[in-house]
Formats: C-alpha cells, sequence, structure tokens
C-alpha cells in the first residue's frame, strides 16, 4: 500500500511537469496542440539513448542512434533541449499561418507522422518494440524498489517546483499578459503593435522544453519505452486534465492531473473485474468524458479558475471618482472566499 | 497627417473600396460618414493593417503603410477600435489598458523571466497610468472585473481608455456610439474632444448625426467605395448628393 501510494506521488509529479508545460501553450496563449505526448515521447528517447550506451544484444534486433552514455541530469536536460528543437521546427511549421482550430488539426496530423515514423524506422529507436533497460539514475540500481521511487519522486518534485517558478513568472509578466490577449483575442494583441507570432512560438518552445523533461523523468523511473506509451489519446487525455483543473491556472494543471490521469488510472486496480479486463479501461476513459462534460457545463472555468492567480495587488476603490456604472458581478473578494461561497452553495443546495 | 490616395479594394467581384482620396488633417477629428455598404469600415480595416489595397498609397508622417501589417500600423502610432467592441473578456478591466501600452520591457521572453527587476518599475508606472485613464472614462470601480461582464456603453468607453493607453498619434475610431445609452454617448463626444485638445489626431466613423455634430471638425462623406463630399456636417447635411446616397434615391455618382 505504501508502494502503491509513493507510485502514486511520483507519477503524478512527473504527470504535473507535463501539465504545466501543456497548460502554458493551451492555457496561457490558448494554442491547441494535441500532440504534446509527442514531445513527451521525444524526451524520453532522447533521454534513454544517451544514456543506454552500446546496445547490450546484439544481431540487429536492438538497435538505437546515439548510444551515448552521458550523466543523468545531462541527459535529462538535453531531452528537454531535443524536445523543445523539435516543438520550434513544428511552431514555426504551422503557426504563421493557422488558428485555434485548424491548428488543431494539424497537430493531430503531425502526431501521427512522428509516431509512425518511430514505430517504423527501427534504426531510430528500435520500432515498435522500443528501448528496455534504462539505467536507473542515482542509486537506483542497488536500493529496493520502494527507496527509489522516493529518489524519483524527490527528482520530479525539483523538476516541477522549477517549471512552477518559471510558468509564475510567466503569469505575472508583461510577457504572460500578451499571451493572454493573443488567447483572447489574437487580432486585438496585433492591433496594439504586440509580436503575436514570435510569442506564440516562445511559450510552444517552453512548454515542449518541460515535456521533454518530464518524458525523461518518465523514462529514468520505469526504465522503457516504446511507441505504446505515446498513443495520440495520451495527449487528449492530458489536455481533458487541465481543462478540468482549469486552464490557465498552473495548480489547477497540477490537480488535474494528479486527480484525474493518476488516481482515475490506478483505482482500476480496486474496480471488480466486470466481464473482461478491457472494461475496466474503457471505465476510466468514461468517467473522464463524464467530468469533463460535467465540469464544462457547470463550471466552465475549470475546478481552480484562472482569476485566482492574482497578478495585480488589490486596492479599495479610489474617492472622487467619476460616474460609470456599478459592477456588474456582486460580491468579489479573495479566491478562496469565492471558492468556499461556492462550495457552501453546493453543500446547502 | 494621413493621406488616403486612390485606395481600392475589393471583396471578390465587388469593390467595397474604388479609388478613395481624402486627407486627414492634423489635430482634428475627422467624420467618415456614408450609408450601409458605402466602404466605411473597409477603409478603415485597410488603414489598420487588416486588409491590402489592390490599389493606392497610404502616406502617414511621410511613410507608406498600406500592406504594412497591424502590429507594424500599430507601431507607427495608429491605433483603432472596433465597431463590435473587441475586449480581452477573461482578463480584468485594468488588464485590458495596461496591456496596451506600448514598448513594455517585460513582453520579452527573457527579460520576463530573469531581470523582472528591469520591467517591474516600468509595470508599476504604466498601472498608474491606466489607473487615471480608467478614473477618466468612469470605469475605476470595475476595474478587477472581467472585461466580458462590463455593459455594451461601459464597452466602448474601455476601448477609447484602452486606445489612448497605447499613446496613439491617429486614432480610428469605429461607430463608437452605435448602441449606446445617450448620456453615454454625450461622454464619449466629450472624451473625444479632450483626446484632440491633447494634440492627437482622430479619424470617426459614425452614423450618428448628434454625435457628429458634437464630435467632428470636418466630415467626409463615401458612397460606393468613393468620397461623395467633404466638408463640415451642416453644410454636407444639407447637400442633395448626400442625401440622395443616404436615402438610396437616385445612385449618385455610382452604378449599382
Amino acid at each position: 500500500m505504501l508502494f502503491f501510494i509513493l507510485d502514486l506521488l511520483t507519477l503524478g509529479a512527473i504527470n504535473a511537469i507535463m501539465a504545466v508545460g501543456l497548460n502554458l501553450q493551451y492555457g496561457q496563449a490558448g494554442i491547441l496542440n494535441f500532440t504534446y505526448y509527442t514531445f513527451i515521447a521525444i524526451g524520453a528517447y532522447i533521454a534513454a539513448v544517451t544514456t543506454l550506451g552500446k546496445p547490450t544484444l546484439t544481431g540487429g534486433v536492438y538497435q538505437y542512434i546515439l548510444q551515448w552514455r552521458l550523466p543523468w541530469p545531462l541527459a535529462l536536460l538535453l531531452a528537454g533541449v531535443v524536445a523543445a528543437l523539435l516543438g520550434l521546427v513544428v511552431v514555426l511549421v504551422v503557426i504563421r499561418r493557422l488558428r485555434s482550430d485548424y491548428l488543431a488539426i494539424v497537430t493531430v496530423s503531425i502526431g501521427f507522422i512522428i509516431w509512425n515514423v518511430i514505430t517504423n524506422y527501427i534504426p531510430l529507436f528500435n520500432g515498435s518494440n522500443g528501448l528496455f533497460s534504462v539505467p536507473y539514475i542515482l542509486n537506483g540500481a542497488t536500493v529496493s524498489t520502494t527507496q527509489y521511487t522516493v529518489e524519483v519522486m524527490v527528482v520530479s518534485l525539483v523538476v516541477l517546483a522549477g517549471c512552477i517558478w518559471v510558468a509564475r513568472a510567466i503569469f505575472r509578466s508583461p510577457y504572460g499578459r500578451v499571451l493572454r490577449a493573443i488567447r483572447e483575442d489574437d487580432v486585438v494583441a496585433a492591433s496594439f503593435g504586440k509580436s503575436t507570432t514570435a510569442s506564440r512560438v516562445w511559450v510552444f518552445v517552453i512548454g515542449c522544453f518541460m515535456g521533454g523533461l518530464a518524458g525523461a523523468m518518465l523514462v529514468f523511473y520505469i526504465s522503457a519505452w516504446n511507441p505504446a506509451g505515446f498513443l495520440p489519446q495520451e495527449s487528449f487525455i492530458l489536455m481533458a486534465a487541465i481543462v478540468i483543473g482549469g486552464p490557465g491556472n498552473y495548480w489547477g494543471a497540477v490537480l488535474g492531473t494528479f486527480v484525474f490521469i493518476e488516481f482515475l488510472s490506478e483505482i482500476e486496480r480496486y474496480l471488480p473485474n466486470v466481464g473482461n479486463g478491457a472494461v475496466v479501461g474503457a471505465g476510466r476513459a468514461i468517467l473522464i468524458g463524464i467530468f469533463l462534460i460535467a465540469v464544462v457545463r457547470y463550471r466552465p472555468e475549470g475546478l481552480i479558475p484562472e482569476r485566482w492567480l492574482r497578478w495585480y495587488k488589490v486596492k479599495g476603490p479610489q474617492p472622487g471618482e467619476p460616474p460609470g456604472g456599478e459592477p456588474l458581478t456582486p460580491g468579489g473578494g479573495s479566491g478562496r472566499r469565492r471558492f468556499l461561497g461556492w462550495a457552501t452553495s453546493r453543500v446547502k443546495g | 497627417m494621413l493621406e488616403v490616395d486612390d485606395i481600392e479594394f475589393a471583396y471578390g467581384g465587388s469593390k467595397a473600396v474604388d479609388g478613395c482620396s481624402f486627407v486627414v488633417a492634423d489635430g482634428q477629428v475627422t467624420g467618415l460618414i456614408g450609408p450601409n455598404g458605402a466602404g466605411k469600415s473597409t477603409l478603415l480595416e485597410i488603414i489598420a493593417g487588416g486588409l491590402a489595397p489592390s490599389r493606392g498609397r497610404l502616406v502617414f508622417n511621410g511613410v507608406e503603410i498600406q500592406g504594412m501589417s497591424r502590429a507594424q500600423v500599430a507601431q507607427q502610432g495608429i491605433i483603432r477600435t472596433f465597431q463590435t467592441t473587441r475586449e480581452l473578456t477573461r482578463l480584468p478591466v485594468l488588464e485590458n489598458v495596461v496591456f496596451a501600452a506600448p514598448n513594455q520591457i517585460g513582453e520579452n521572453v527573457l527579460a520576463s523571466l530573469f531581470w523582472r527587476r528591469r520591467w517591474a518599475s516600468q509595470e508599476a508606472q504604466l498601472r498608474a497610468r491606466a489607473e487615471e485613464l480608467l478614473a477618466w472614462v468612469g470605469l475605476t470601480r470595475l476595474r478587477e472585473e472581467p472585461a466580458g461582464t462590463l455593459s455594451g456603453g461601459q464597452r466602448r468607453l474601455l476601448e477609447i481608455a484602452r486606445a489612448l493607453m497605447a499613446e496613439p498619434k491617429l486614432l480610428l475610431l469605429d461607430e463608437p456610439s452605435a448602441g449606446v445609452y445617450p448620456a453615454v454617448r454625450h461622454l464619449i463626444a466629450q472624451r473625444i474632444r479632450e483626446v484632440v485638445g491633447r494634440g492627437i489626431t482622430v479619424l470617426v466613423v459614425a452614423h450618428n448625426m448628434a454625435f457628429l455634430s458634437e464630435v467632428a471638425d470636418d466630415v467626409v462623406v463615401m458612397a460606393e467605395g468613393r468620397v461623395l463630399r467633404r466638408g463640415p456636417l451642416e453644410e454636407v447635411r444639407a447637400d442633395q448628393a448626400v442625401v440622395a446616397a443616404y436615402l438610396g434615391g437616385g445612385h449618385v455618382g455610382g452604378t449599382s
């Protein structure tokens, strides 16, 4: 049971890194990237091939590029950089001419293309068999599984903290404001002289960098990676988690992944086995779907709305204010008070 | 200051703007009027960089701006408002205004991450300026509300405050009085006159004559993509050709 909880927290921390990265792209800048998991996969592959060294099997059945044996922090960094570079290529191809919904379709296609190349071009990352026996980081080879889980969790939390720091700095800065302006209305952003393309390219690259880091941590933890690990629907589930958690708010993204990816995927183990095993897996997808619909219908801003993050100080009304009208929404108050008000009204109702 | 020279633009086969020429004089409010479909909004969109004209030149302070992107036009000091207001709905009113300020250091990605000190003091000044502008249009009390919750008239006022935050040299106003309560319309007119008092040139598209008589120094009448008349409002209103164009009677100076 202890291991189960630790495993949950570790995977949750890694998923939270992904969510923070995707949330920068989707929540802040409104870029519908439906192939985010591809960048995670690239990070995982790069971290694997730069730490594996020479293949241990001979006879051409286990082949991959690079075959380096780098220290893991360097491999982690490299995973982020390569994912970011791939992100740069993708974003430069698609972003200049495309707006939200078309962009979403194109990202899906790009995801399929990359997935098929990796699966079928074996010399790259060993095709559909994938990579395995990726070395454990730190002293992982000599300690118990539980202790290794704790170690990976600590490293993942450090990486997550770094990513949240970056997301927070962007959120609070004028750059973040430009991103939100582009998300709301890119014509308005351009009409005030903002460089909409450059802003979106940068945030896309930063988000992909975080995805690469998350992929590397994942492969360090589970020590294997193959194309079944990044099927296109993974990106959709991650996107759903962000929409449920609260797009735009990095804490919402973290909450969304913890609850709806980790909790729901692990709870499967405790569900009674009805019929065959596939039923339970399908049940998870159905649960996420129902939750997504319910949130979009009843709480469109997500569980933790963006506006709860204050990006400026609240001041009282100023004296001698000219007439201009009343606030249209009553109340106001701090985020927590709003949340309590919302929660208690639900309980009473 | 802004010279519109023989601008032509067609949507598919129909020419929305067909050889339109006039000059927007420095430090004045020039009204742009005409019946629906006269090409006013299209012309404004061309000036703002949203559409590229198929013919003609736009010269602003000696620089040819036709074919520039929206952002480039804005960087030249031409700022516009929208016929259907377009505020950043989920952003607070104050952020809607601060966002518009030009040359913000913190809009650079690296500066936003690593040189907070460099942009924080500028940000504080911009916020103070935005607060002033909000007080000036009477929206101070709403400054933390999401802009999407404002009423129609408040949105018009917000657009004007936002445009001024961008420190424009030329302000393009697309029907700033459309669909607002007369008292608010009067407030908007007053504010526009004050803007001109600060040395900003204004080109305003409007339909409401009472509003125009309050704000406009000079009026350009467009019909079927061309300039029909130009002069003070009272003079233009009495003109038979203008009346005919509005009433759709004689199709003055056009085909169709």
